[in-house]
């Protein structure tokens, strides 16, 4: 059975949060005016019981000191024209000031085949997605790259697909991030698994410290885990609050089936983020 | 990949390098715009294209020089040339003047010539047969004197004949 996951990434600043999210908050963390950080993960882990990362990004962007990236269609009907079909690709990053964004990159040009230099600095880009459109369609034409001064691709919308890949991100300098809770929601028909199928998600985090020290007897790759299994039961299951994470941990995504058979899941999860 | 494609990657490294806001910016541009400067023909990179027009310029440069000091040299031997022949003319103006000057004073002193010219009085026959007998008279009555003397060819009365003719009255 083939791997499958699609991650939607949105990062919403303190005035948009609504729906009564912050209710039982402390009035410290709401005096930092913290982001809200949410996945919406579907996924479908390949057969094999090993765990591998949710949607990872096309290759890792990891910078000490901010620089430009680059964006590019493969089809010149992408681009600023009333008529093209994708007008604007948005990212979500860490940029210049340690602050996690999301920028929205228009289109300069009729033809998005000829890259494009972005004025936004980043350090880190965790997730694309597409942003506006023309008349053409509502969905890129193309292959839209988001990419590093070398081309190497970071993230990526593929052709007719409005929502790129990436579903890791790190905890900016001078920040802290807590799991504010989320839903996982096994898909598979109650009743039509053995008692030990099943889901498994893993939230692993890595500390910058154990991240920095790069040796493997140093790591310290701790994770939290969320199991869906058997047969009857509870088929979903509420994500825990509460949980903290340090300036600059990595938090990366992992899933897996808990036997050798795919099984298709619902994630949400939720990160608030705010400043030391 | 095409070559107007690298030129591109190589022109906007260049202007990252250019307008980075630190070091450690420069330093990572820099890294890219090397790598990208790499994938050039080693006649199309920015180094060699600007030895080239670096080569080009000091040629140029040395070509407006020459031409200058050929203009200048030109131009000072117009000048010598003017002042020489200024200098000439002065002189010649000089010259003439000095002429007219000359031929101003020889006129004058013709003229002045011309008064100063007194004609000798032409003594008639009468008279010069008188004097004769006077001279006679005068060496009888003073034997052993003269009545004349030769002096530079010409005839002159001697002191004791012109007493003879005028007797000093006391």
């Amino acid at each position: 059975m083939v791997e499958a996951s699609e991650c939607r990434m949105r990062l919403q600043e303190y005035r948009d949060i609504g729906g009564g999210i912050l209710g039982d908050l402390p009035n410290h963390i709401k005096a930092a005016a913290p982001q809200l950080l949410t996945l919406h993960i579907v996924g479908k882990p390949a057969d094999a019981a090993g765990f591998s990362e949710i949607d990872p990004p096309t290759s890792v962007f990891a910078e000490t000191v901010a620089v430009a990236i680059e964006t590019i269609s493969s089809s010149g009907d992408d681009g600023n024209e009333a008529a093209d079909h994708l007008a604007a690709i948005s990212t979500i990053g860490i940029n210049d000031s340690n602050k996690m964004v999301t920028v929205q990159n228009l289109a300069t040009t009729a033809a998005w085949t000829t890259f494009q230099l972005e004025t936004e600095l980043w350090k880190n880009i965790f997730h694309c997605f597409g942003s506006l459109w023309g008349t053409g369609d509502d969905d890129p034409a193309g292959d839209v790259d988001v990419r590093k001064i070398d081309d190497t691709v970071i993230v990526e919308l593929g052709a007719g697909d409005n929502e790129g890949n990436g579903a890791a991100f790190i905890v900016p300098d001078g920040h802290v991030a807590m799991l504010y809770g989320g839903t996982l929601r096994r898909l598979t028909t109650t009743g039509a698994w053995a008692n030990d199928e099943g889901i498994k998600i893993r939230i692993v985090y890595i500390d910058a410290l154990d991240g920095l020290l790069g040796l493997a007897a140093d790591r310290s790759q701790n994770w939290i885990e969320l199991v869906i299994a058997g047969q009857y039961g509870v088929q979903e299951l509420e994500v825990p609050r509460g949980q903290m994470f340090e300036s600059g941990s990595q938090i990366i995504h992992q899933h897996s089936s808990a036997v050798n058979a795919g099984e298709d899941y619902d994630l949400y999860l939720q990160y608030l983020i705010w400043e030391k | 990949m095409s070559k107007e494609y690298v030129k591109l990657k190589v022109k906007n490294c260049q202007r990252l390098v250019d307008n980075a806001t630190s070091e450690a910016q420069k330093e990572i541009y820099q890294i890219y715009l090397d790598q990208w400067t790499k994938k050039l023909p080693a006649k199309e990179r920015p180094e060699a294209i600007a030895k080239r027009e670096d080569a080009k310029v000091k040629k140029e440069a040395e070509a407006a020089a020459k031409a200058f000091e050929l203009k200048k040299q030109a131009e000072e031997r117009a000048k010598e040339e003017a002042e020489k022949l200024k200098a000439a003319k002065i002189k010649a103006e000089k010259i003439a003047a000095k002429k007219a000057e000359l031929v101003a004073l020889e006129a004058e002193e013709a003229e002045i010539l011309k008064i100063i010219e007194v004609p000798k009085p032409v003594r008639s026959p009468v008279d010069i047969e008188f004097e004769q007998n006077l001279a006679n008279l005068f060496e009888e009555q003073n034997p052993g004197k003269k009545a004349y003397r030769t002096q530079n060819g010409d005839k002159i009365k001697t002191i004791a004949f012109k007493e003879y003719l005028n007797p000093k009255t006391e």
